[in-house]
């Protein structure tokens, strides 16, 4: 099973999603309609799709209210996107340590991060 | 504090005991994010390399875990804790796999700070709200790039100062908050994370970095008249009131040391080597007059970029100036690597170096064999036997622990800045800035380090101590 920082790390492997996050960080709670408007080259049906992947991974929180849907950087983001990285250097550290000593045995999925484990 | 953990694993198809043994083994350089450790036991040093390319773009260049062993268990276990770029706990387990080879698990565990640093990388910057509840202290430190070496210490010396003023009630009844900014050993970054301390309310900064990184931080903070102290060793220099240079000049260091160390080796042709900028020339300036007051005499001289890794060709250099002394003012991570390759290269069999910047933490990465004999000349060494130095040696190591790293003049004078900086807010009653600036240009104090003083805003009067490294610290010259 693929862990939640996995996910986020792959969305955001994508400039286009990483503009995204960036301009709903700055910006708060905005329309798809907005995004589009900022982010540059972007259209409204690729927006919606970026939305849809940065939401399924928990990055970004959706409202509807009326005809319109709201998004809004969620609360765990810039978090789940830092584990993500951690992620990514131990895992390249991982590899580079497979091909120094010679192994050919693929990489095994990664464990899922264990977020605030414990409190000391 | 709330810590987040990290899990890889990995299947290797050599056994445990060949993987283990690879740790810290020359012969597989690039074993496990480059680790570099020259004997694997408790307390040995310890850099990890994060890795580049896509990822290193946005780590920047040169981003180093530093830490120490802290455990192992042949064939099982290798802990790690570090103090760079962040404060945290690597753990490696190897456990024989079912095949015959290893399952080779590393756990990263980090605290808020860690994961405030990798937010921050990733372009997430702290949105710190002005809070006028607190007293603001903001340090500039280098978390990353060469500097991180000599640095690591810096921010737990600070976080002393903070807990000893809060511990007496705060400043003007305002308990005293330290932000910690990460320069990256870069100016330009520099002057960046100085302008946010100085947008989410700090009253003064304090600056452990280099030379180039603070005239950085210096343009941040020009039209504020936020009081910006650089306590470290530095060049000197004029500057604007508020910016208060203090720390040790490399024209006393050189003074302090070369009459002895000629004296000593019978030899008197010098060799100057630093990195090319303002610090190393401001140094090399200062070296040559003490040397020349001295009766030595000034044979090469040679500047290399911050962040040199291969010092080949300048101690092929330094063979052909048959200079048989040589001052170093190069720094952190650069200092290291020109150390250990002068000493495997045999030139030290036949020079002796006075190095500017080699402190304790340096001195570590250097390793025992290859620091032992240089000759340091600083304010503070972590050895001092005064009771201030026992008293705070103590409280450090029962605060962070062990495998702290040591305290050394560098990270010495940022606690020190901040406790004289915490004495002139409370004499200045609230007055402001510019009272609180005019009492740090005469301030007088004993230290852990003795007594200092200040007159003006770039002058601090301490006695220099010469010292030589010896396996696990320094050794004072006059006893």
């Amino acid at each position: 099973m693929r862990s939640a920082a996995q996910e986020a790390f792959d969305a955001l492997a994508d400039p286009t999603r990483r503009a995204i996050l960036l301009h709903l960080a700055n910006r708060g709670e905005v329309t798809a309609g907005t995004i589009s408007e900022a982010v540059d080259g972007v259209g409204r049906t690729a927006v919606s799709s970026h939305l849809r992947v940065l939401r399924t991974c928990g990055l970004v929180n959706e409202r509807k209210q009326g005809r319109h849907r709201y998004y809004e950087l969620s609360a765990d983001g810039p978090v789940l996107d830092a584990l993500a990285f951690l992620h990514s250097i131990l895992r390249a550290g991982m590899e580079d340590a497979a091909a120094a000593v010679g192994d050919r045995v693929p990489v095994s999925p990664p464990e899922e991060p264990r977020a605030r484990e414990n409190a000391s | 504090m709330q810590t987040t953990v990290a899990i890889v694993d990995q299947q290797l198809a050599a056994s445990p005991h060949e993987t283990f043994s690879l740790f810290g083994n020359g012969r597989q350089a690039g074993w496990l994010l480059d680790v570099e450790c020259d004997v694997v036991r408790p307390g040995a040093i310890v850099s990890l390399r994060l890795p580049g390319d896509e990822l290193g773009q946005q780590l920047g260049n040169g981003v180093h875990l530093l830490g120490r062993i802290a455990k192992y268990v042949p064939a099982q276990l290798i802990e790690i804790v570090h103090d760079q770029p962040w404060p945290g706990r690597l753990r490696l387990h190897f456990k024989p796999s079912p095949t015959g080879g290893t399952h080779l698990r590393v756990s990263a565990q980090l605290d808020e700070r860690g994961l405030a640093w990798l937010m921050d990388r990733r372009g997430w910057a702290p949105h710190t709200a002005v809070d006028d509840s607190v007293h603001r202290i903001g340090l500039l430190t280098s978390k990353s790039g060469p500097g991180a070496v000599f640095a690591v210490a810096c921010e737990y010396l600070a976080g002393l100062s903070v807990e000893e003023i809060n511990a007496e009630g705060g400043l003007n009844g305002k308990p005293v908050e330290l932000l910690v900014h990460d320069d990256a050993t870069d100016s330009a970054r520099a002057e960046l994370e100085a302008a946010r301390l100085v947008a989410t309310g700090c009253q003064a900064i304090i600056a452990s970095v280099t030379s180039a990184s603070f005239e950085g931080a210096q343009r941040a903070v020009r039209r504020t008249g936020t009081p910006l102290i650089y306590p470290l060793v530095n060049e000197g220099g004029h500057a604007d009131s508020h910016v208060l240079r203090w720390g040790e000049r490399p024209l006393d260091q050189v003074s302090a040391a070369a009459g002895r160390i000629m004296r000593d080796t019978d030899s008197r042709q010098w060799y100057l080597i630093g990195n090319d900028y303002s610090w190393s020339h401001g140094a090399h300036i200062a070296a040559a007059q003490a040397i020349g007051g001295a009766g030595g005499q000034l044979v090469g001289s040679r500047f290399t970029p911050l962040g040199t890794t291969d010092f080949g060709r300048v101690i092929d250099d330094i063979r052909r100036s048959n200079a048989s002394l040589i001052v170093s003012s190069l720094v952190g991570a650069d200092e290291v690597a020109f150390e250990r390759e002068a000493w495997s290269s045999g030139l030290r069999r036949h020079c002796e170096v006075l190095a500017l910047s080699m402190e304790e933490s340096t001195r570590e990465r250097v390793g025992d064999d290859a620091s032992a004999g240089i000759w340091t000349a600083f304010g503070y060494y972590e050895t001092f036997d005064g009771e201030i130095n026992k008293d705070l040696r103590q409280r450090y190591r029962h605060t962070y622990g062990h495998w702290a790293p040591p305290i050394s003049s560098l990270s010495e004078s940022v606690y020190e800045a901040i406790l004289l900086y915490a004495g002139a807010v409370r004499a200045s009653h609230g007055k402001g800035y510019a009272d609180v600036v005019r009492r740090l240009h005469q301030v007088r104090a004993v230290m852990p380090r003795g007594t200092v003083a200040t007159a003006g805003p770039t002058s601090m009067a301490q006695k220099l101590r010469v010292a030589r490294a010896i396996p696990g610290g320094f050794r004072l010259a006059d006893g």
